[in-house]
């Protein structure tokens, strides 16, 4: 048998990258975890029913379950190794991200909505846990760049509207007052007229970078990798380092089209 | 390069149904999305879902795993005044939102410094995409301590292309 054909090397590599999107999912789902706490507050002392809601995701303790199934499902994940402990939990995983991303006090927050992608994603791959690595991975590679394509395609096709090409939008959310390092600069040694065309063409550059990322499926495997690591880890530390919470999962997702395959690795000499 | 014939053909060949089941649900998606350009229909239930104003639960919680960050032009705006006649004072709305105006009162983001006062309030969003746009008003009244809110009024407003 040659080394390739080991079933067991090859479900290891298989279980490297599941962990590795999952530590992603869970670092999304830690990294507003004062905001979140801070959240519950405000519900417990501003109780407020939106009848559109059923009841059952209008409920705190609904909403508190959910969120804790899903980063402990991620957690664990990162230490279990059997296929069918790693489907059920990787089934939690999904069913709480996607209870919140239908609860009142939880759908507006797109981490849930990018974790929420990213663990189908693992489900998927757990599912097929006892394939070898050689077949398996071209297709995990190029689903999670499909996965990253659709996100940005969302994000890029909702914005072909006006405030968003003349930089209305963004000048008024992040250039006018947002108090984040890279707009405190701007403000501090830019004119108002200055300060708006910044933020017209730096929103043209978001709509533009966006639908570059929406065809991250029709590129070679790690050019595709490369150009969603730096467009996703652009978006935070340029705009809101809370944005981690939604970029962290797909930057992980990204990474997938990185790993180095037996096949990449050079062959050894054979003096 | 891998590409999606490649992975169908592949997914058949391994016996990957739920590959096969994220590849459709994926496309399926993406058509949607693209259809928000061209069909009234559809652009009119994107911006319902931004503000809560789908059909249904169920109808509103099929269109979820549509990713939307950041899309159309949303705008807020608060008194916490109820039965109020014309406009809340402001136009255009005072604040921009990125997504999602209606999380403004049901997330409990603005809750804190909306409703310190009075437990009550009229509560105005706006969500624009390209010639539509949609302005609902919801009123938000309490008893026995919880807040409640009431949709009172939606308008779709019909914009000319070159505004």
């Amino acid at each position: 048998m040659l080394p390739n054909d080991d079933p067991v090397s090859s479900e290891g590599e298989t279980l490297s990258l599941l962990k590795l999107v999952h530590v992603g999912i869970l670092v999304s789902l830690l990294w507003k975890i004062r905001f979140y706490w801070y959240s519950l507050g405000v519900n417990e002392e501003f109780p407020l029913i939106d009848p559109f809601f059923p009841e059952f995701f209008r409920s705190q303790a609904v909403l508190m379950a959910a969120y804790v199934a899903a980063a402990v499902s991620s957690l664990l994940t990162v230490f279990v190794r059997a296929k069918m402990p790693l489907l059920i939990l990787g089934c939690l995983s999904l069913g709480g991200l996607s209870i919140l991303c239908l609860h009142q006090n939880a759908f507006n927050d797109v981490t849930f909505l990018t974790c929420a992608w990213s663990s189908l994603w693992c489900l998927w791959l757990t599912s097929r846990l006892g394939e070898a690595f050689e077949t398996l991975y071209p297709r995990a590679a190029w689903l999670s760049h499909m996965v990253l394509s659709l996100i940005f395609f969302g994000a890029a096709i909702g914005k072909l509207t006006p405030g968003y090409w003349s930089g209305e939008v963004i000048h008024e959310i992040y250039f006018k007052s947002r108090d984040f390092w890279t707009y405190n600069l701007l403000r501090d040694s830019m004119s108002e007229e200055a300060l708006r065309n910044a933020a017209t063409w730096h929103s043209r550059m978001v709509v533009l970078s966006e639908f570059l990322c929406a065809f991250l499926w029709l590129m070679p495997r790690k050019v595709a990798s490369f150009v969603a690591i730096v467009v996703l880890c652009g978006i935070a530390l340029t705009n809101n380092l809370s944005l981690f919470s939604v970029v962290t999962c797909l930057i992980a997702l990204s990474l997938v089209g990185l790993h180095e395959t037996k096949q990449d690795k050079p062959l050894p000499s054979t003096v | 390069m891998f590409r999606p014939a490649k992975f169908v053909s592949e997914c058949f060949r391994q016996k990957d149904w739920l590959g096969l089941f994220v590849f459709a649900c994926g496309t399926l998606i993406s058509c949607w999305i693209v259809s928000i350009v061209f069909s009234q229909t559809t652009r009119e239930l994107a911006i319902r879902r931004f503000q809560l104003a789908s059909p249904s639960f169920s109808n509103w919680a099929a269109l979820a795993p549509v990713p939307s960050m950041y899309n159309f032009e949303n705008r807020i705006q608060f008194t916490n005044e109820l039965d109020v006649e014309g406009g809340l004072g402001t136009d255009p709305f005072s604040i921009q939102v990125n997504h999602f105006p209606a999380r403004c009162v049901t997330y409990g983001e603005f809750s804190p410094k909306w409703f310190a006062s009075e437990r009550q309030g009229t509560f105005e969003m706006s969500t624009r995409f390209q010639e539509m746009e949609l302005v609902s008003r919801w009123e938000v009244t309490e008893s026995d301590g919880t807040m409640t809110v009431d949709r009172i009024s939606e308008d779709w407003i019909q914009h000319d292309a070159a505004e």
